[in-house]
């Protein structure tokens, strides 16, 4: 004989999954010793559940730690290079709460001011104003302090010279180009992002080549970045293997 | 099956903050400990092994472009289910809604080429059948069960993730399973006694 009490019914599956509170579970354990129906549902019931319980996790069959990795490393690069009407974006990042990496962060920013500020206007003495050029003959190389790009983290000198191959390079629609150094081919770390900016036009290096790069250095505090940067390149000189 | 945490363990939310701070390390600590439970809710909702790897992946990027937006109010591993489950959503609207059978059965290709104890196969056997009524559910009801039966979350747990009411979920469940034993009836006895 079909049961009418419906609210009753309703708790079979809390009461199957032990999500009902004592008094609940002892009204229905006392509709059940008497209903036949209710009895028969909660039956039906378990019978699923006890197979269902049996799903079994399921392991990935390779290791796809790498992809993701690489996903983010180059979905983080992408978002690097998006279009800015505005340059302060490129030059007044968020801070890091740590005080310290603040304070350097801070030197580093007004300095890289400076320098662009004073490059720009170097530039525009220069003959050819629009020509692309890779090197600039008259630069000012014993300006900037060489630094190696493991030694990144510890560097305190706005203006530095670093070395090492180009592993990636992404050119945005307006104009500005990053491309990512690292020490050794085939290596993703150590690595610096270097970003030539519009207003200085030098020539993107290839992937692969060994390269000088003059610049203000700087740490990308951005959630996704976290990496320190040559930003604005000043210069880039090959080198040859 | 161990019963669900509620909170977030020290190690983890240390983890996390090192992730929100960039620490890729960390991330992947995160990614190692919550890889499985995360495929397997997808494989279960999406029944196909090479798009269940791809969504992986998505799944753990998007995870990571939006740690900043985890604030520990929920665990994190129902965080990564609901993006898990976000992103099963919009593959299922790319995809057709039909499942091929060999998706769940696969196609033999893949299975070991070593002779498996008699054991062995019927457990893949028992699998492959619950796997395969499983498919036979809508989305919705699909949800609920691996949410329920993979990781034994509570009504409440699984609510937050759905974003429904415990009522629903409770509501969703019972209709899985009284259609899940019409589905599983022929193989009832099989699955019973292995």
């Amino acid at each position: 004989m079909k049961c009418w009490r419906i609210d009753l019914q309703r708790k079979l599956i809390h009461y199957l999954h032990k999500e009902l509170d004592l008094n609940s579970v002892s009204k229905l354990e006392n509709h059940l010793l008497d209903c036949n129906y209710c009895r028969n549902q909660l039956a039906q019931l378990r019978s699923s559940h006890s197979v269902i319980k049996n799903l079994a996790m399921v392991n990935p069959k390779k290791d796809l730690w790498q992809s993701i990795e690489s996903n983010i490393i180059n979905e983080s690069t992408a978002e690097l290079i998006k279009p800015t009407k505005s340059t302060s974006k490129l030059y007044f990042p968020h801070f890091p709460s740590n005080l310290k990496i603040a304070a350097i962060a801070v030197a580093i920013l007004v300095t890289s001011l400076l320098a662009t500020g004073l490059f720009i206007s170097y530039k525009k003495q220069q003959v050819s104003n629009n020509a692309s050029k890779t090197t600039q003959k008259n630069f000012p190389r014993d300006n900037f302090r060489l630094v190696t790009i493991d030694k990144m983290p510890s560097n305190t000198e706005p203006h530095i010279v670093t070395e090492g191959y180009v592993s990636e390079l992404r050119i945005a629609p307006d104009g500005d180009t990053t491309f990512r150094l690292v020490e050794q081919l085939g290596l993703e770390e150590p690595f610096i992002v270097c970003e030539i900016i519009d207003p200085i036009k030098l020539t993107p290096p290839s992937i692969g080549s060994k390269v000088k790069v003059y610049g203000v250095s700087r740490y990308d505090d951005k959630i996704n970045h976290k990496w320190y940067e040559v930003h604005p390149v000043l210069n880039i000189e090959p080198i040859k293997h | 099956m161990e019963k669900s945490q509620t909170f977030t363990s020290t190690f983890e939310r240390e983890l996390i903050i090192a992730a929100q701070q960039g620490n890729i390390g960390a991330f992947k600590e995160l990614y190692e400990k919550h890889k499985e439970s995360v495929y397997s809710l997808i494989f279960y909702l999406l029944g196909n092994p090479a798009l269940t790897e791809d969504v992986l992946q998505i799944v753990f990027v998007k995870a990571y472009k939006s740690l900043s937006n985890f604030r520990f109010e929920a665990r994190f591993l129902s965080w990564l289910y609901r993006i898990a489950i976000n992103e099963c959503h919009t593959q299922q609207r790319r995809q057709s809604s039909y499942v091929p059978l060999e998706n769940v059965l696969g196609t033999g290709e893949e299975l070991d080429p070593q002779p498996t104890p008699d054991q062995l196969h019927a457990q893949c056997q028992r699998q492959e059948i619950i796997q395969a009524a499983m498919l036979q559910l809508s989305e919705n009801l699909r949800e609920v069960v691996v949410l329920k039966y993979l990781e034994d979350l509570s009504y409440q747990e699984i609510a937050t993730i759905l974003q429904c009411s415990p009522g629903t979920v409770a509501s969703r469940l019972n209709r899985a399973l009284t259609q899940l034993e019409k589905n599983l009836q022929p193989l009832k006895k099989f699955l019973l006694e292995r």
